[in-house]
């Protein structure tokens, strides 16, 4: 849940550059009902009030009473596009997506020129992991708005998250062509590349990111990543390295390059790496689990099963720990051990593990 | 940098002050220390004469040249010949007397760097020992090598030759040390191991029984060769995960005042191959296990020994083909690795063919040793790419067709020698022989666990980050293909018995190809347990029948896929003695799918059964058809009617009177696991076995 607040709460944010919850002007006087106010053109003086008051809620994050005074306000006038709308963020922020899809979908149909309703949805299927519907929210958005680059990159992001790369780049591309600049894009259409393993073009992706906003460090993170899926390890150390740079406290770019110096072979530098990750983040089981296999490279198989003890005590269905201290505890002669961790690997999906478990060892061991 | 220009003038220094002169045994020199002089000096006129004797006796020359050493450990000559005692009784304290040689006067021998050279190569300095080596040859150039310093495999060479040879060698190392063999090695303790040398362990495929080679005083004669006791037989057998105390195994196998050793025992345990050396050139015996006791060993023939070296041997799974080593003429080097194959007609083995040069090579090949699976073989050579005397090796069988070996690497390889490996039939396990820290005196066996390729670790990163989200896409290190290694094979054991009495029964085992219709090999029971044991290399459908005289046969079927890794099935085996009522299933007649044809592989199961019915000719038969219970009951009543009577058809046309058999088809009514049973079963595998347990083929006695 908490994530899913925090993702929405960035969609907004991303989204505040254009799109800013104004109040409304009170006009003031006597209550009239709504028919002769409707008639006359003019506002409700309460209904203005709570819808104000909804708007200030829902800039902090109150998501609650943003629901509790939006509703009244439709209880009031059920015809106040600007109240559906506002709710559906806040169910948003609540991460009840069906509820906020609901009342973005009543501002689409009532309004075929709103083009935020739609992104909004959009957004709020992407909490719900709706990536699918999520693309066609977006798109609708854009449709509706085709000048708007936000619309083009989220479509992109909900492909991506779909698994749909092809066309995820398709939707990045356009988003680039509205914003050439537009350093987010570049990334994930990097990313987006790197998935159908184009590690050239994903490395161009990924500089030009860098050369629209020399501070993302997540883009020197994904950089270093590209050279490492192209064994260029060398590259890849140093792009981590500037990650770090950049973002001292980064430790998911110090596990990265952990990996990289492994991968040279570069075991105690490997260690140091991991080590820094886990001094920034004791809780980052993944560093765990990549001391675990240092250590088993290092032939220290007794260190390595207390790493990964630590990994899955953090991570319980860590499918790369209970391999690894299988492995360890197969060089320690515990077999029993070693097959008890490879079948739980098999069972979280391994198929190492299961050849493990079909294998000599795990024979001898029954 | 000052430092270190001051510490070398220092070492330099020190060096030359320090480096003593080459000490001559001349009394002059040695005038204030007349009497301990006179003693030192006969100490080492003593150690020349048991050095240049014949045998030479290194090891009462060394008693004599160390005493010597204590008085004047600055005689060139002394240290050299020290140097060389321990090159032939202890190769790793060599270096420092040959060092020691070589500096009081480089010119002692003409071999002396090739000896430190040597030195650094057994410590595995590879880079010490090629430039040792290189310098060696330029010195020593065409000058021939020291007769008493030739190793197996070292053609007349002269230290040039050698040294280059040995640069090989090394090169060898440095590039198999990259990478080191997965394997733990252990000692197997002291029930089977014992302070004196125990060597040359042989195995059965199921590792059940193992005989090697000791010179324990059980042997109360010494040998000549100054080594100890003779060589004896010894065995252990595996019992509850342990090997048992190893027990001499006695007459007529063991001969007082004579080496009596192993060089291979069959995949079932009951040949046995044994080394004994009467005439001076060494020839192959085989012993068999007849009801519980070992043969009086027989010499195998002369296709196979030759008035030349025969020292190993190794039999295939089917007992068909012999594999041996010989130095006899005619071979591509010194020992090669040969086969003959067993003649039926002759009962004799025939003609040895060498086995090609893609194993054997100028030099040496020895220890022989074919795997159970019949497609990979073990063995030592000289050749190849050896890191430096014997190295084990292993070839596969591709085709029919020999590939190129591979050195087995360190830590099983050194520098030194590594002769005979055996491999159990699962392919986890090995046994060798080697002198080694912590055993218990001399060479002791140790089992080899096979680790099988390197298990990779898996890291964990995130790598691939997308920007608005912020959320990593867990990226984990992509699993690698794994390469299944091992014996693709089967071994099937259990212990025969009577059906009723239980008692174990020594019986005719016969393993067929079902698919070639050709009966592959014949194996007997153990007569006093009972027990059998076959090996069944994969790629092949068999089946199994396993006959006695006055007893039905029993039939069995196993498919062992070609890539099918090993497995170990036991099947006891409960003979039913030819009586009326008793009945049998025929596991290897075999139809179509859901018709009632018999296929061709059916033909050794019906003519098992055409030879009881001649050899019992007033029997009468039922053969009865079953089918599981998928299917209509009346499409199955049908089919294993239509089916038993196709069996009836092909007796009746191969000579049976029909009056003696008669047939029936009881569809799904007589399973053999009722459904209710096969519905407990868990995995659908054992499910469908079940149902094909059902689906069979019986015949039972009438009447006799």
């Amino acid at each position: 849940m908490l994530k899913k607040v925090f993702v929405f709460a960035s969609f907004l944010c991303l989204a505040s550059f254009t799109f800013s919850q104004e109040e409304t002007n009170t006009l003031g006087g006597s209550d009239v009902d709504q028919s002769t106010m409707d008639s006359l053109g003019l506002v409700n003086p309460a209904l203005q009030q709570k819808y104000n008051d909804g708007i200030r809620a829902l800039n902090n994050e109150k998501y609650s009473d943003a629901v509790s005074l939006f509703t009244e306000v439709i209880n009031i006038d059920n015809s106040y596009l600007n109240a559906y709308l506002n709710r559906g963020k806040a169910y948003a922020g609540l991460g009840k997506g069906e509820e906020a899809a609901k009342d973005f979908d009543k501002v689409i149909l009532m309004d075929a020129g709103n083009h935020e309703a739609p992104y909004f949805k959009g957004s709020a299927l992407m909490d719900a992991g709706d990536y699918e519907g999520a693309a066609e929210a977006f798109n609708v958005a854009l449709e509706r708005k085709n000048s708007e680059p936000k619309y083009a990159y989220f479509k992109g992001v909900a492909q991506f998250q779909a698994g749909n790369y092809d066309d995820a780049i398709k939707s990045f591309d356009k988003a680039i062509m509205i914003q050439p600049s537009y350093a987010y894009a570049y990334n994930d259409r990097g990313s987006s590349k790197m998935q159908i393993e184009d590690f050239d073009g994903a490395i161009r992706d990924y500089q030009n990111a860098i050369k629209y906003d020399a501070n993302l460090s997540f883009a020197y993170n994904n950089l270093g990543s590209a050279y490492k899926a192209k064994e260029d390890y060398t590259n890849a150390i140093k792009y981590y390295t500037e990650a770090v740079k950049r973002d001292p406290k980064y430790y998911v770019a110090y596990n990265n390059r952990g990996s990289a110096k492994f991968e040279q072979g570069q075991f105690q530098e490997a260690l140091n790496d991991y080590g820094k990750a886990i001094e920034i983040n004791p809780e980052y089981a993944y560093a765990y689990n990549n001391k675990a296999s240092v250590f088993i490279k290092m032939e220290n198989y007794t260190e390595a099963v207390k790493m990964c003890d630590k990994a899955i005590s953090l991570e319980e269905e860590y499918l790369e720990a209970f391999l690894n201290r299988g492995i360890a505890k197969e060089m320690l002669k515990d077999l029993d051990g070693a097959c008890a961790d490879w079948e739980n690997a098999f069972i979280l999906g391994s198929e190492s593990a299961e050849q493990y478990v079909n294998g000599p060892a795990c024979a001898e061991s029954k | 940098m000052k430092k270190n220009i001051l510490l070398i003038i220092f070492l330099v220094f020190a060096g030359y002050t320090i480096a003593q002169p080459d000490t001559p045994w001349d009394k002059k020199l040695f005038k204030e220390q007349k009497d301990e002089f006179k003693t030192a000096f006969d100490h080492f006129e003593e150690g020349n004469a048991l050095y240049n004797g014949f045998p030479f006796d290194y090891a009462g020359a060394l008693r004599e040249y160390l005493e010597a050493y204590k008085f004047n450990p600055n005689n060139s000559e002394l240290n050299y010949k020290i140097g060389m005692c321990y090159f032939n009784l202890d190769k790793y304290r060599m270096k420092e007397y040959f060092e020691k040689a070589y500096k009081l006067k480089p010119t002692i021998s003409p071999d002396v760097l090739y000896f430190i050279a040597l030195s650094y190569h057994l410590e595995g300095k590879w880079e010490e020992a090629i430039n040792y080596y290189n310098q060696a040859a330029s010195t020593g150039g065409t000058q021939k090598l020291s007769d008493r310093a030739v190793l197996p495999g070292d053609i007349a060479p002269t230290v040039a030759q050698i040294s280059y040879r040995r640069v090989t060698e090394c090169k060898n190392g440095m590039e198999l040390s990259k990478k080191k063999a997965r394997v733990w090695i252990d000692n197997l303790g002291p029930k089977v191991n014992s302070k004196y040398p125990d060597f040359g362990p042989v195995i059965s495929a199921d590792e059940a029984i193992m005989v090697f080679t000791s010179r324990r005083p059980d042997n109360e004669d010494m040998a000549p060769d100054g080594r100890g006791y003779f060589e004896d037989l010894y065995i252990t057998t595996h019992e509850n995960g342990e090997w048992t105390e190893s027990k001499n195994m006695g007459k007529p196998l063991n001969v007082r005042g004579q080496h009596d050793a192993t060089i291979g025992l069959s995949p079932d345990g009951h040949a046995l191959f044994i080394y004994t050396d009467k005439k001076g050139n060494g020839d192959i015996f085989e012993s068999t296990d007849e009801e519980g006791t070992w043969s009086k060993p027989e010499q195998l023939g002369k296709t196979i020994n030759s008035d030349y070296h025969d020292p190993d041997a190794s039999l295939t799974f089917d007992g068909k083909r012999l594999y041996f080593t010989s130095n006899k003429p005619g071979g591509l080097g010194e020992h090669d690795i040969y086969y003959a194959d067993w003649d039926d007609e002759k009962q004799r083995w025939g003609d040895a063919v060498n086995i090609g040069n893609v194993l054997n090579t100028p030099y040496e090949e020895r220890s022989v040793f074919i795997h159970p699976d019949g497609e990979t073989m073990y063995f030592s050579s000289t050749g190849h790419n050896t890191m430096g005397g014997y190295d084990l090796f292993y070839s596969k069988l591709v085709n029919g067709v020999w590939q190129k070996p591979v050195n087995l690497g360190p830590p099983l390889n050194t520098p030194d020698h590594e002769v005979g490996l055996v491999v159990a039939g699962n392919g986890r396990f090995g046994y060798i022989s080697s002198y080694r820290e912590g055993g218990y005196g001399e060479k002791d066996i140790y089992l080899v666990t096979f680790l099988g390729p390197e298990k990779p670790p898996m890291l964990s990163n995130e790598d691939n980050l997308i920007a608005s989200i912020a959320k990593p896409i867990k990226e984990k290190s992509k699993e690698p293909e794994l390469v299944v290694e091992g014996a693709n094979m089967a071994i099937l054991t259990g212990i025969i018995r009577d059906e009723k009495t239980k008692q174990p029964l020594q019986a005719d085992v016969v393993l067929v190809d079902v698919e070639k219709n050709k009966v592959i090999a014949e194996f007997k029971s153990d007569a006093n347990s009972g027990k059998y044991l076959v090996s069944l290399p994969g790629g092949a459908n068999y089946g199994i029948a396993v006959k006695k005289d006055g007893y039905l046969f029993h039939s069995e079927n196993f498919n062992i896929p070609k890539e099918a890794g090993f497995k170990q099935y036991k099947k006891d085996v409960d003979l039913k003695k030819v009586e009326v009522g008793q009945s049998i299933v025929l596991r290897n007649i075999f139809y179509d799918y859901a018709k009632y044809s018999l296929r061709n592989e059916s033909v050794n199961e019906l003519e098992r059964l055409i030879q009881l019915l001649n050899d019992n000719p007033t029997m009468r038969i039922e053969i009865s058809g079953h089918t599981d219970t998928r299917g209509s009951i009346e499409d199955n009543q049908v089919l294993s009617q239509n089916r038993a009577k196709s069996v009836v058809d092909y007796l009746i046309a191969h000579g049976i009177s029909a009056d003696r058999l008669e047939y029936a088809g009881y569809g799904e009514t007589k399973p053999l696991i009722p459904d209710a049973e096969i519905n407990k079963l868990v995995s659908k595998q054992e499910k469908e076995e079940a149902h094909q347990q059902n689906r069979r083929t019986e015949f039972k006695i009438l009447k006799i």
